[in-house]
Order: structure tokens, then sequence, then C-alpha cells
């Protein structure tokens, strides 16, 4: 079966490892700023302010990728297992809705490792997606407080911990990519044998 | 029949990837073009009141600093918009920087200028003045304790606060009035007329200062646009929370500083 969501799979690959490329540039910037401000000020900044527009840029720009790839995620999973407890629509609502998406957000990639981990030729490729829910989480919110806290007081080592926690989010971000991809791919081209016994299985559940 | 990838298909695949991540990343390059491209502004905000005591004075006054610079271009705006959310942006051409520059060193000339008229006219509101080396000394370590400040606003300020220095007065009646302003302090004890008035009211108005003072600067202004008493009066009506004092001179603050109950 053909994924819809290939292309942008690796659209989304390649643009995190550039993403995880710029975010490790930001990070030794913040670190000359951390140790040095005025070396920064007088040789870097010009530099350095480029490597944080290409960042914020790129990183809406994923943004907006990254919910077109999510709906075409689910579209597939909706198509390749039967009642998939998440639709396309009810996927990129957990991502959009405020504050609901603190929940909504881990809760999409815990269901898809799950759903993954039911079945034996794709249980590795589930957990480590429900193993990386944590750290998604974790990061998403610190790298919100930090951001709120950055616009408030300006210190310098919170522009460090912020570099870090966006490039561990980031590097989150292209393994949880990875993974979905592989699971789906792993999905669609399962063995024959094991599509039969789960047509059978969905049978009988809706038979009861 | 399968059909089975051809090799064609495959590279073509690659190639729709590898055009849409193309057109993506033309997006933030576009932005940093955008960001980086040199376009001139200065800017200029409200800054802080500072109490003279912080340079080694001990009075109980506060002297007025607003924040000016350049911009060369949107990103470095943009950075200075967030630092500074009520800065307000002037467009302004390529040599603005340079200007920029010639103006700071002709402010430290004539803050040194005012410094040392602050000190003579404090001394002169003694009947018993100091000796020359007292003189050098005090110069020296408020040049010295100044260096982060441009421009001779703080000459009116300083000068009140040594005579309090001097004469071991307390104006602030032990923190009831919160007392700031700006004027520089010519050699005849006058108070001269500044830039930026409207930032240091509302610099003023942020730092909770209840007394003012600016130059009483009307009768003898005779550039384009409005005196600083004229615009300081401009703004005082809509600023209950502030007394603005217009002022002549050093004597005509003290006078008013007397009075105080």
């Amino acid at each position: 079966m053909k994924l819809r969501s290939e292309v942008l799979s690796n659209v989304m690959r390649i643009m995190l490892a550039i993403l995880v490329a710029v975010a490790v540039l930001d990070l030794i910037g913040s670190l000359i700023y951390a140790f040095s401000e005025s070396f920064y000020l007088d040789s870097v900044h010009s530099l350095f302010s480029m490597i944080s527009i290409i960042k914020v840029v790129l990183y809406y720009t994923m943004c907006i990728v990254y919910l077109v790839w999510i709906f075409k995620v689910h579209v597939d999973l909706n198509q390749l297992i039967l009642k998939y407890p998440r639709t396309p629509g009810g996927a990129l609502a957990a991502m959009l809705i405020p504050f609901y998406n603190f929940y909504g957000l881990p809760s999409t990639f815990s269901r898809m490792g799950a759903q993954l981990e039911e079945r034996s030729y794709t249980a590795a490729i589930g957990r480590k997606i429900s193993t990386l829910t944590v750290p998604l989480i974790i990061l998403f919110l610190f790298n919100y407080v930090l951001g709120r806290l950055m616009q408030q007081t300006g210190e310098s080592f919170l522009f460090v911990l912020g570099s870090v926690v966006s490039l561990a989010l980031s590097i989150v971000y292209l393994l949880l990519t990875r993974y979905v991809s592989q699971g789906l791919h792993q999905l669609a081209n399962r063995p024959a044998a094991e599509h039969y016994e789960e047509s059978l299985e969905q049978q009988n559940v809706l038979s009861h | 029949m399968n059909h089975i990838p051809s090799a064609s298909t495959s590279s073509r695949r690659i190639r729709r990837e590898y055009t849409i991540v193309f057109i993506l990343l033309l997006i933030p390059l576009a932005a940093v073009s955008i960001m980086l491209f040199p376009r001139y502004y200065s800017y200029s905000a409200p800054g802080d009141i500072v109490s003279v005591q912080d340079i080694g004075v001990n009075g109980s006054v506060n002297f007025c600093y607003v924040q000016e610079g350049v911009t060369t271009n949107l990103y470095e705006r943009f950075a200075v918009g967030q630092a500074l959310p009520n800065a307000k942006f002037e467009r302004a051409d390529a040599d603005a920087q340079e200007a920029l520059e010639s103006d700071m060193q002709l402010g430290e000339e004539l803050r040194d200028e005012t410094i040392g008229n602050a000190i003579r006219s404090a001394d002169e509101q003694d009947a018993d003045t100091s000796p020359e080396e007292d003189y050098e000394d005090k110069y020296a370590s408020l040049t010295e304790e100044t260096a982060n400040y441009y421009g001779d606003s703080i000459g009116l300020m300083l000068g009140i606060g040594l005579v309090e220095e001097e004469q071991h007065l307390d104006f602030s009646k032990n923190g009831k009035y919160v007392i700031a302003g700006t004027g520089t302090l010519e050699e005849d004890h006058s108070v001269g007329s500044v830039g930026a008035i409207p930032n240091k009211v509302q610099t003023a108005v942020n730092a909770k200062a209840t007394i003012f003072f600016v130059p009483k600067d009307k009768e003898n202004w005779f550039y384009e646009g409005l005196s600083n008493e004229e615009e300081a009066m401009g703004i005082a009506s809509s600023i209950p929370s502030v007394h603005i004092v217009p002022v002549a001179t050093l004597e005509e603050a003290l006078d008013y500083l007397r009075q105080l109950k």
C-alpha cells in the first residue's frame, strides 16, 4: 500500500536534521555569549544573529509542515489499523488547541506507540515511540516555560539552557519522525499472513 | 502483474522531496535577507533614575538617563524592541552610527565640563570654599564614576547632590520625596537645556519620582520646536503623580527644595 505520508515523512526527516544542525550552531552561539558577552557582541554577533533568524523561521516552517505530516500519518494509520483511536482531524486538534495540546501532543504519540506495540512485527518500533513520549512532553513544557522566562529576564544561562532544550527537542522530533515512518512502512508491508489474521480478529470483534 | 519501483521512479521521488525541502529552506533564507538587509533606525527609550549615591555623592537626589542608539537592520530593531518595549524608532541614514559615536564623544566632553561646574557651583553655595586639591580629587572620582553615562544632563542634579553632601542636608526628608531631574549646569550656575524630555519625564514616572526638575528655558529657547519647559509642562497635566518644577538656576532649585515640609 502506498503511504500518503511518505513524501512528507522524508521531507520532515531532512528538515529536522537541518534544524538539529542549526540548533547545535545556536547552542555554540549561546555558550560564547555566556562565557564572553563582549567577544560575542564584537566578533560573532552578526553570524549568530543570522543563525538565530534561520532557527526561528525554520522552526515555525517546520510547525506547519509537521501539522500536515501528522494529519497524513493519521490518514495512513486509520487506513492501516481498523478503529484507530484518533482521527486525522482529532490529531490536528490535539496539536492546535491551546493548553489541551500539553496532553494532546504526548497522547498522540503514546497511542501510536501502544497500537504498534500490539503487533509483533511493529512492537519494537512501538516501544521506541512510547519511550520517547516522556522526554517529548518534558522538553515541550521546558521549552515553553524557558521561552517565557527568556522574554522577561534575558539571563545568559537561560539562553544556554533554552538552546540545549531546543536542541534536545529537535532530536526527539527527528527520532519520532523516523520511528513513525518506519512503523508505517512495516504496517503497510506486513506479511500477508499477519494481515489475514488481523482481518479475522477484526471480523471476530465485529461479530461479538 | 506486480509493480516493481524502477530507478527512475525512485529518483523522481527523491527529487520531489528535495525540491520541497529546497523550497522550504528558501523561507528562512529569505527571512535572513530581509532581517539583515542594512536599514538604519535611531531609537530612544525611557531609562531609569540613578541616585547620586551610586556615583559616590552623599546626597538623596537622583539623576535621570534615557537609552538612545542606532540599529542597523530589522533584526537589531526587533531585538531592541523586545528589550525596550517603549522604544521609539525613527528612520535614519547610513551615517547614523557614525553620528551617534561622534555625539557620544562630544557627550563625554560635555559631561566632564558639567561635572566641573557642579563641583564649583556647589562649593560656592557655602562661605568656606574648598581647596583646589579637593576639587581635583572630586572631579577625578566623579568623571570615573559617571564613565558609563554620556551627555551633560547630569549637571543640575549632581550640583544639588553635592550641596546636600557639603551642607549635610537631606532634601528627600528621609525618603518622603523621590527627587529627580535633568538639566546641564553652567559656570554661572544657570540650568541649560537638554534633549529627550518626554522620555526623561516618562522615566521619572516609571521610577515613581514625586518631584522632577527641568530647565526653565521657555524665554531663551532659540531652536526649532518646543523648549524643555514647554515640552515638560505639556506632559505634566497627564501625570499628576510627578510635580514638574522648571528652574533657571541651581539656587532656584535649592530654594524650592529648602521650603519642602
